[in-house]
């Protein structure tokens, strides 16, 4: 089910692999391993759910992707080049991460916080430009929040703050998005919303995005690939509607009492109660 | 949401903030264009208000031909209101950067024990010795840096938890390294000689007495590479400011710059604190006053402070020397007194936001 893709046939499509990790581990500390021998493959493009019960290493292996971490063992590539021979600032005009959190102390407005996302094609000494502010303000635009420019993000709720993350991810400009949890605190709507500027942005502008998330019914049919995490390790990869089933999420979450239905063309799952 | 609906609530929320939205709605470029241009001004207002106050009057017809009055000005008035001028900008350019780096908008290198680290080190020195002679003066320097240096790295370490620095934690780390370095003054007074301890409390209070050039100049050389670095790292300290995963994302090496951002604060504190003792709360009232006239955008904020701290420690001297009358304040007194207040005030505020 998994690990069953040989590092031979990657090498020779390396044109096409936008992320890829060759039996990544990684530990905070000598004793423990978070993630253990992870070797996944993100096309280009491609829209990718990560998925796992909570303190599974969806975090980690994320941050190792967007290159905030340094593996300790194994190696991460972006398009065919190790992630950690690449300069950060061109890392960060191809990967766009999206924290879980961001406590905001100072009270920046949402506009100047998207305005950060153009930093990768900004030289040091320079401010934004206009062209650069217009960029910034459509990324508010695309995710439904250019109402929230001009407010301080310290009096935004954690929903309209994921949108403002989100917006200075794509203001960015990146190849591939890194996004941890971005709904978990948005409304019905806007989840949705999420989903479908992801779409939009992979069919219309061949945008690769990674998400982590625990909207499980969001996942069919608009992503390609999900990849399920438990412990530290990667225990499935499939379609949605493979990895959608009862027996396979029971083991993923060790939930026994998880069902899945498929209607409409959607999957639903829940937790007995 | 449908488009026009979109509109008028925009419209609507812009008009909640139309206060903020102004500041913010000109572009950076623009708003640091007009900011250069007013605080040049100030500054320029400030130095000379401050040449101009003290115990002996000049006017300039005096000048001329009055040679006292020429030494008023030029070998004690002048080097002093240069001197407030590189401590003032040199405290608040810290306090900006504090205030981003550990995203806290209470740092500064007093409640961070910074300066409380130089001035040990600087009484040790002191206290051997080493800060009588005038050519002991950079040896000075150097041992409040490294007092100022082992501070910072003490409150850093015990405010981090593996990801996140604790807003409440960081400001008792601070206050406790305060206690222990003023104790170490204490004993330091206390077994020292009495002129020396005399000397070492004199300046703990926090003065800017002068007389010439020499120190004024050491002290631009000592401070001038640490101010460099500081605005060398404004991009990298705005994006600090709103976390260091979004800055690591974004391109900063957060570890190195953090490291570049403990040995520059250090060294400019140290320094200014070897020279001019303790001066509290100028990292603080003077970055806020700076966001509260041009917005929150870190690069500005730096810079302003820069200039506004200038500003703001020439004229609270010029207060301290004339307020008596004959006599003079501790310059240090008086930022205190104002800081505090304004401490209190912003604790207040930023308790809304739940951050402490």
């Amino acid at each position: 089910m998994n690990q069953a893709t040989e590092p031979a046939a990657l090498e020779g499509e390396n044109g096409r692999l936008l992320l890829r990790t060759d039996r990544v581990s990684f530990g905070y500390s000598h004793r423990a391993l978070v993630i253990n021998r992870i070797s996944f493959s993100l096309e280009q493009p491609g829209l990718a759910a990560l998925i796992g019960a909570n303190g599974s290493g969806k975090t980690t292996l994320v941050r190792l992707l967007a290159g905030l971490l340094k593996p300790t063992e194994g190696s991460v590539y972006f398009e065919g080049r190790l992630l950690s021979s690449i300069p950060r600032q061109e890392v960060a005009r191809q990967i766009a991460y999206v924290p879980q959190t961001d406590a905001m102390i100072f009270p920046f407005s949402g506009l100047e916080v998207v305005l950060t996302g153009r930093t990768p094609h900004t030289s040091r000494f320079q401010f934004e430009n206009q062209a650069d502010r217009e960029k910034a303000l459509a990324a508010l635009e695309t995710v439904g929040a250019q109402h929230l420019a001009f407010r301080p993000v310290t009096q935004l709720s954690g929903g309209e703050r994921q949108l403002i993350a989100l917006a200075r991810a794509l203001a960015q400009e990146p190849k591939c998005l890194v996004l941890d949890e971005p709904s978990s605190s948005l409304d019905l709507k806007h989840r949705a919303g999420l989903i479908r500027t992801l779409r939009d942005l992979h069919n219309q502008k061949g945008l690769s995005a990674i998400v982590v998330t625990h909207d499980l019914q969001l996942l069919d049919p608009v992503f390609e690939r999900v990849f399920a995490l438990k412990a530290g390790e990667l225990v499935a990869e499939g379609r949605p509607s493979e990895i959608l089933q009862d027996d396979l999420l029971a083991r993923i979450y060790d939930d026994p009492y998880i069902r899945s239905r498929k209607f409409n063309q959607r999957t639903f799952i829940w937790s007995e109660t | 949401m449908v488009p026009a609906q979109q509109a008028a609530s925009a419209q609507l929320k812009d008009s909640d903030f139309t206060t903020r939205s102004l500041k913010v709605s000109l572009p950076p470029g623009v708003r640091f264009a007009k900011l250069i241009m007013v605080l040049l001004l100030v500054l320029f207002g400030a130095a000379l208000i401050s040449l101009w106050t003290g115990y002996r009057l000049l006017n300039l017809s005096d000048l001329y031909q009055d040679p006292a009055a020429q030494t008023v000005l030029f070998r004690l008035r002048l080097p002093r209101v240069l001197l407030a001028g590189v401590v003032g900008a040199s405290l608040s350019i810290v306090g900006a950067a504090l205030q981003a780096m550990f995203r806290n908008p209470l740092a500064e290198p007093f409640t961070l024990g910074v300066s409380g680290g130089g001035t040990l080190g600087a009484s040790v020195a002191i206290a051997l010795g080493w800060g009588a002679n005038v050519s002991g003066v950079p040896l000075v320097f150097l041992t409040a840096f490294a007092g100022s240096g082992l501070a910072v790295l003490i409150v850093a370490r015990l405010s981090r938890t593996a990801r996140v620095v604790l807003p409440g934690m960081i400001l008792l780390a601070g206050v406790v390294v305060n206690l222990i370095a003023g104790a170490g003054v204490l004993i330091l007074q206390y077994v020292t000689d009495y002129t020396r301890a005399l000397q070492i409390l004199r300046w703990t209070i926090g003065s800017l007495d002068v007389v010439g050039f020499g120190l004024v100049i050491r002290l631009f050389c000592f401070v001038l590479p640490g101010w460099c670095a500081l605005l060398y790292l404004a991009r990298d300290l705005h994006l600090l400011a709103m976390g260091d995963d979004v800055a690591a994302s974004l391109g900063v090496n957060v570890r190195r710059c953090e490291r570049l951002i403990y040995l520059s604060t250090s060294l400019v504190v140290g320094a200014s604190v070897a020279v001019g003792g303790t001066i509290a709360f100028v990292g603080l009232i003077v970055p806020h006053a700076v966001r509260l006239l041009f917005g929150e955008d870190v690069r500005i904020v730096l810079i302003g402070s820069f200039f506004l701290g200038a500003s703001f420690l020439m004229l609270a001297d010029a207060l301290a020397r004339s307020v008596l009358g004959s006599g003079e304040l501790p310059v240090g007194a008086v930022t205190a007194l104002c800081g505090g207040v304004m401490f209190l005030w912003l604790l207040r505020r930023h308790q809304r936001y739940a951050a402490f």
